[in-house]
């Protein structure tokens, strides 16, 4: 062996090192809240439907999805939009946002808490045909915002659980792993599951909580390796635009 | 070689493989299974499965939940390890302990979704100190119920507890819950094709267990069979095989990676 080879090998380095990454043109999403860029694998394709990405490779799947408001960080935001629609006299759909605000149960450390918020936040629902005018409902506003801001907030791990249920995630199935990270500057949760009985049927997730929303990336179906390897491309490329809370 | 060490030039080129090893996402080569960690009924059991070339498969069925670990381009055969629930779902100390703690935030009808949960079994006892604990739970859980009708919340709080106490004392031992699990052949159908060849006590997991070994005669060959029983903590868990006789060892080393975290 001589070392006449060596100067291609060195050559080849930076190519084998790209080899590693995407080809593809970043594209750009926005899904709720969450804007950004992201590399596409290579095969791979995209479908929009709106608040999330279905990447789909043949049988393999991976979903870009924003799960909307989570924790009291984005409940207040979404109260907050509401009161804005209402002072716009768009009643109706200030009551819609606030119809689809989830509000889980174990943020109420007691009953008697958890039935005076919602005993607020009733006052939102009247009469659908009485015109309820701003001034009216703005105390209920500012009640029911104080009452969220004594809600406790919610870690990672717990927002990330949280997601998990939305997604489907029961009894039926248990986290194998949780692994905090970083994706595109911000804090992320890579979250393994498996089937509870026989540990088959891996699924990979990963959560973003940003200005208190949720993002996730998850692989809708067998994680194989194909899925898998495109979750972590994907994963690794997510860039957020900056200011990308500021539309919602 | 000219010009560069002989070591310099192999660490290059293994680096390289490792680089070329590090962009392809396959699958590495079978190894053997380190040990995984399961809660099929609420007891935490640590094994090392079956190696590649086993493929797994949940099972509820026959009061056993579990894994199950059949041989794949084989004749059948199978490894299973599970914990029997139907013991299981006797224990009431974990539920009890959890209304307990979620207490505070109960309204009427989160109380009464619970406590339907909570009763316990009086049907067909494993021994008498089961059906003496579970009518001292039941008895507390009725008191429960009208406090909380009455709004007397302190006062269901305070039977819950009664309850609770009693849901600790309840124990289960092998000896206990064998007869209810081990394998004979009346329990089979065309129990003359199933002859019980061995018997014997063992320890799994620092717990004393029994071993039974059996065959089946099927229409093509004689299989072998062993199972083995363990109670750890209240909890029963069964480890069975049923396959060729040169995959015995397979069960063995599983059984022998047996853990209880």
């Amino acid at each position: 062996m001589t070392t006449r080879g060596f100067p291609l090998v060195v050559a080849l380095l930076p190519a084998l090192l790209a080899g590693c990454g995407s080809g593809e043109a970043p594209r750009a999403f926005e899904l709720g809240p969450h804007r950004g860029q992201v590399h596409v694998p290579s095969g791979w394709t995209v479908l929009d439907q709106g608040r999330q990405w279905r990447l789909r490779n043949g049988e393999a799947e991976l979903v870009l999805q924003d799960l909307g408001a989570a924790g009291p960080e984005g409940i207040r935001s979404e109260v907050e939009r509401a009161r804005d629609l209402w002072r716009e006299g768009r009643v109706e759909e200030a009551r819609w946002r606030l119809r689809n605000v989830v509000v889980p149960r174990d943020l109420f450390p007691a009953v008697v808490e958890r039935e005076a918020f919602w005993g607020a936040w009733s006052a939102f629902y009247g009469d659908k045909a009485t015109a309820v005018p701003y001034a009216a409902i703005d105390p209920a506003f500012s009640d029911v915002l104080a009452r969220v801001d004594a809600l406790p907030p919610l870690d990672l791990p717990a927002l990330a659980d949280g997601g998990l249920k939305r997604l489907g995630h029961d009894q039926r199935r248990d986290v194998k792993s949780r692994q905090p990270l970083k994706v595109g500057g911000r804090d992320a949760l890579d979250v393994e599951t498996w089937n509870r009985l026989s540990h088959a049927n891996p699924q990979r997730f990963l959560f973003i909580a940003h200005d208190g929303y949720l993002l996730a990336l998850y692989t809708a179906r067998q994680a194989d390796a194909a899925a898998l390897g495109a979750f972590a491309s994907v994963r690794d490329s997510l860039h957020f635009a900056a200011a990308d809370s500021a539309r919602r | 070689m000219e010009g560069m060490p002989r070591h310099s030039t192999r660490l290059l080129f293994t680096l390289v493989a490792a680089l070329v090893a590090a962009c392809d996402s396959g699958p590495l080569a079978p190894g053997p299974s380190p040990p995984e960690t399961f809660d099929w009924a609420g007891q935490p059991i640590s094994l090392a499965p079956p190696p590649a070339g086993w493929r797994r498969e949940g099972e509820s069925s026959g009061g056993i939940r579990g894994a199950r670990f059949v041989k794949e381009r084989s004749v059948g055969e199978a490894i299973g390890v599970g914990d029997y629930y139907l013991l299981a779902d006797r224990l009431r100390r974990v539920r009890l302990q959890e209304m307990v703690d979620q207490f505070a935030t109960f309204d009427r009808r989160d109380f009464e979704k619970a406590l339907r949960k909570a009763y316990a079994h009086t049907d067909s006892p494993f021994t008498p100190l089961e059906a003496g604990v579970a009518a001292d739970i039941n008895a507390a859980l009725g008191r429960a119920a009208a406090a909380f009708r009455m709004n007397h919340r302190d006062g269901a709080r305070t039977e819950l507890g009664v309850a609770l106490s009693a849901a600790e004392r309840l124990r289960f031992t092998l000896g206990d819950v064998l007869d209810a699990v081990v394998f004979t052949p009346e329990r089979r159908a065309e129990p003359q094709r199933w002859l019980v060849v061995g018997r014997r006590e063992a320890t799994i997991g620092g717990e004393p267990a029994v071993i039974v070994d059996y065959t089946f005669d099927t229409p093509e060959r004689r299989l072998h069979g062993r199972e083995a029983y363990v109670v750890h903590d209240s909890h029963l868990f069964v480890a069975t095989f049923l396959g060729l006789d040169e995959n015995l060892r397979v069960f063995d080393r599983v059984v022998a990676s047996i853990r209880f975290p």
